[in-house]
């Protein structure tokens, strides 16, 4: 080794006993600021002794310590500290009562002026809250008691501590095997910039990826002889893990380059995976989170539509309710009241025709008069389509027999009508409603059908609901039936009878069957609890 | 809110305030059986001029202990220095202002003395001082071997330990000592204003800080006991020298252990010494200044108890030193390292002698007072020790 006058660093015979086992053995050689010494060895080799002589925590037995140009004798851990030695020991000792920032701070506490020099604990807080999240840890551990940090944690604290001292040699031992991948990145880095700021670094590690990444020299260290001091550029792994296994050994050689090689490059891709899968991991979780919003929108959004389609239900059940008391009320009135003058005018006109003796006046009143019968006669029949007479008094059956009776006459078609006797009454609007449906599909078949033969059946089913079942042998429909196409083309009847059926809460099947015609059937559920059982 | 914010300030501080706890049940306690007297001013004063000189021996004793060390000595070095300051005075004719610096210069040297051997050495603390024990033991006899009891006859000296401290005449509140009061009032408002400014400075630089209504609450508890004291000594003659001597004793230490590096550095060493050792904290160093203190304070306390009974004796000092430990584990210093607080060890100190003071005045066989203090103390420490593993 060149003894260059401007070394910071200067060791040489160094030796080291402790009783009768020689630790460290004539360790010699020279470091410059800023320069980067890598110490490598198997375990017991060495290095930590090396590293606890230069930090002054044990004297050497022999041989000479020279820093700063200046030989020294470090007797105690502040002593060296002083000269600007500071060291991270391989098991970082903390002091298990105090919080990080105390222990961050220990021994060399920010002081203020003036004569008693008290602590200045919020420059203290803050320095290590800076320390703590270069090291990319969370600023809130500085208060945090330091038993409660993980073994990482703790050697972060201990890095820390060398970190925030005046330093002109920072000594570390193994100070990169506690920490995870990424932290190892960050401290190599910050190793990096000490030495860009002419500060010197020892370093021990068993990773010699991080050794050669960060190192100008390394100093090879077997059973506490040093075996070699090496540029790291002119070297490679190779060399090195067979100097650190003793180099006469060349047999064991190459499975344990093999195994140091695998083992490093091993634990490099497992930190990769780490993190790969730990990203993964946070993006399937947002994604999932993604569609867990989504379906519950969609479900927010089936209900919602739920709702309103209750909603439109129940207005177009008042809607028929009220156009069925309105209709109620204006039959009433017409024939209450309408009805009721205009016969009491025709009582009045014959009255005035009997006093008259002119035979051409009396035969122009008789006309009037009977003018006058034949729109009450259209009244009424207005009156009983508006609401029929029967269904309030006698019922749904009796509506319905006068109904097709009517129809037959007016259109002269044969309806084989069959109604259960069994069917009793119903509540009111479900009686209209069907009556409605009835008249509607008879109106159907007399408009479009073209048909011979009407079919009408009324019955109670076994399961205990009303069964409406018309049919006839007309044109029947186009197939396959299609209500939106017939809403399209005005044909409102099959519509209209569909609505009612579903307010009704029931059923209702097109049929056409081959030979021609339409079959209706409609299934009605009974309102009444007691008969469904 | 704020019974949340309660409990939890008490679960934290649980082993801290569990002492004052302690102290007003046993005031509470002796105070129903005594039908008062205990309570009252007269012997609220005497209580409190009795727990003087073991507790400045406390005070020392639980840096002492802090840094896992113990020293058996200090009491009769007390009792040793105390006669040497009779002598200082009666035979020697020294004044009494040059008395006093040079015993409590002599303690710091017996303290060093006594650290010797176990910061260079290495030699236990408790083999180390149990030789100190006996040497002083012997020198004591021996200084008063020629005369038995010394008696001390400078008045200035004698005040120490049985004077008061003067009074003005402001023409209100006759029978009620009025400086007192004045003293009582200014460190209230003194610490309620450094309270405050503390708590803004620890704000300014994000610290943890308690919440308000709490701060509030601590700070009326603390102004009410202060007040509290202050009216009932000054219903008697007003602070003693004892008490004034005490609490700058007390005012000082906790000054160094909480607010400077010195004191960061005596409970470093006690939680962890190569720690320490290897963050460039000497340990010896502070060795030597944690014994010398105490040896300083054990001049003070030796000095105290001379002037109090007015005389050097051949006893003094018997038994201090496991008084001020005792005093010093009730007050929550732990057996382990590393905790423990100086105004803990002046309630424990004081729990101590309440024990004392209320069963003498119950008239209790004393073999039945070493009972209770002996259980007292074990009830002490199991409650530091279960609730510190509680806290982990």
């Amino acid at each position: 080794m060149s003894a260059d006058a401007r070394d910071l660093l200067r060791v040489e015979d160094l030796s080291r006993e402790f009783g009768l086992v020689a630790a460290l053995r004539d360790v010699t050689f020279s470091l410059a600021p800023g320069e980067v010494l890598g110490v490598v060895g198997q375990r017991g080799a060495g290095k930590s002794t090396l590293f606890k002589l230069l930090s002054g925590v044990h004297l050497p037995s022999e041989g000479e310590i020279a820093f700063g140009g200046e030989p020294v004798t470090l007797q105690t851990v502040s002593q060296a500290q002083d000269l600007g030695i500071v060291a991270v020991h391989q098991h970082p000792e903390i002091f298990p009562h105090m919080n990080v920032m105390h222990n961050v701070f220990m021994g060399q506490e920010i002081r203020g002026e003036g004569l008693l020099r008290v602590r200045k604990e919020g420059r203290m807080l803050q320095v290590t809250r800076d320390l703590l999240s270069s090291f990319d840890m969370p600023k809130e551990l500085a208060e945090e008691p330091i038993t409660n940090l993980s073994d990482e944690q703790i050697q972060i604290v201990a890095l820390a501590r060398a970190l925030c001292r005046p330093c002109r040699l920072l000594v570390l031992d193994d100070a990169l095997e506690a920490l995870s991948y990424a932290r190892q990145e960050i401290l190599l880095e910050r190793i990096q910039e000490l030495s860009d700021d002419q500060i010197a670094v020892i370093m021990s590690g068993d990773d010699l990826r991080q050794i050669f990444a960060v190192t100008d020299r390394i100093l090879i260290l077997y059973q506490g002889r040093q075996v070699a001091v090496l540029r790291t550029e002119d070297t490679t792994p190779r060399d090195i893990v067979e100097l650190m296994v003793g180099s006469n050994r060349q047999g064991r050689i190459t499975p344990v380059i093999w195994a140091y090689e695998n083992y490093h490059e091993a634990q490099r891709q497992t930190d990769d995976l780490r993190q790969a899968q730990r990203e993964l991991k946070q993006s399937l979780q947002e994604k999932d989170s993604i569609n867990q919003q989504l379906i519950e929108r969609l479900e927010n959004q089936v209900e919602a539509l739920d709702q309103l389609n209750l909603a439109l239900q129940e207005t177009g059940r008042r809607v028929l309710i009220e156009r069925e008391a309105e209709r109620k009320a204006l039959a009433r009135e017409l024939h209450d009241q309408i009805i009721q003058d205009l016969l009491s005018y025709n009582y009045q006109l014959e009255e005035v025709e009997s006093r008259i003796g002119e035979a051409e006046q009396r035969r122009e009143l008789s006309r009037i008069r009977d003018s006058i019968r034949n729109v009450v006669g259209s009244l009424r029949q207005v009156c009983s389509d508006l609401r029929p007479p029967t269904i309030d008094n006698h019922g749904l059956s009796a509506a319905i027999r006068s109904l097709v009776s009517r129809w037959t006459t007016q259109t002269g078609l044969e309806v084989d009508l069959t109604i259960d006797p069994e069917l009793g009454r119903l509540p009111e609007p479900i009686e209209l409603s069907v009556f409605r449906i009835v008249q509607e599909g008879l109106r159907n078949v007399q408009k479009h059908a073209e048909a011979c033969r009407v079919t009408l059946l009324l019955q109670r089913t076994p399961k205990a609901s009303l069964r409406v079942y018309l049919a006839d042998d007309g044109n029947g429909l186009e197939r396959p039936v299609d209500l939106a196409a017939l809403t399209e083309n005005n044909h409102f009847g099959l519509v209209g009878i569909s609505e009612r059926v579903s307010l009704m809460e029931g059923t209702l099947d097109f049929s056409v069957p081959a030979d021609g015609g339409l079959e209706l059937e409609i299934e009605i559920p009974s309102p009444y609890p007691s008969i469904r059982s | 809110m704020f019974l949340k914010n309660l409990q939890k300030l008490l679960k934290e501080n649980i082993r801290e305030y569990g002492m004052f706890i302690a102290l007003f049940v046993i005031m509470a306690i002796f105070t129903v059986t005594t039908d008062g007297i205990f309570i009252s001013s007269r012997n609220i004063s005497n209580l409190l001029n009795q727990t003087g000189y073991i507790a400045v021996l406390a005070v020392g004793m639980t840096l002492v202990i802090v840094i896992r060390h113990i020293d058996l000595s200090v009491g009769f070095l007390a009792g040793f220095l105390g006669a040497v300051a009779a002598i200082a005075m009666g035979f020697w004719g020294l004044p009494v202002y040059v008395v006093i610096p040079m015993i409590l210069a002599l303690g710091f040297i017996a303290g060093l003395i006594t650290a010797y051997p176990v910061a260079q050495l290495g030699i236990p603390s408790f083999v180390a001082s149990l030789a100190g024990w006996l040497i002083y033991r012997g020198l004591l006899l021996l200084v008063t071997a020629a005369t038995g009891t010394i008696i001390i006859q400078n008045d200035v000296f004698n005040a120490m330990g049985n004077g008061y401290i003067p009074d003005i005449n402001l023409g209100i509140l006759p029978g009620v000592h009025k400086v007192t009061l004045l003293l009582g009032l200014a460190a209230i408002v003194l610490s309620i204003i450094s309270s405050i400014s503390s708590r803004r400075k620890q704000q300014a630089y994000d610290f943890e800080v308690l919440p308000y209504d709490m701060f509030i609450l601590k700070l009326v508890f603390t102004s009410a006991l202060v007040g509290l004291i202050t009216w009932v000594l000054a219903g008697y003659n007003g602070l003693s020298w004892t008490v004034v001597v005490v609490l700058l004793v007390v005012g000082i230490y906790h000054f160094i252990t909480t607010q400077t590096v010195l004191g960061r550095h005596i409970y470093a060493i006690g939680g962890n010494p190569e720690a320490a050792e290897l963050s460039g904290v000497s340990v010896k160093r502070l060795t030597f200044i944690v014994f010398g203190s105490m040896g300083m304070l054990s001049a003070l306390s030796g000095m105290l108890f001379a002037s109090r009974l007015q005389s050097a004796t051949t006893q003094a000092g018997t038994l201090f030193e496991l008084d001020a430990i005792a005093a010093a584990y009730i007050g929550g210093v732990s057996a382990a390292g590393g905790v423990g607080k100086v105004t803990g060890s002046l309630v424990g100190a004081i729990v101590y002698m309440s024990l004392t003071s209320g069963m003498n005045l119950m008239n209790v066989d004393i073999a039945y007072q070493y009972v209770v203090r002996g259980a007292v103390l074990a009830a002490a420490v199991i409650f530091d020790v279960a609730t510190r593993r509680s806290g982990k």
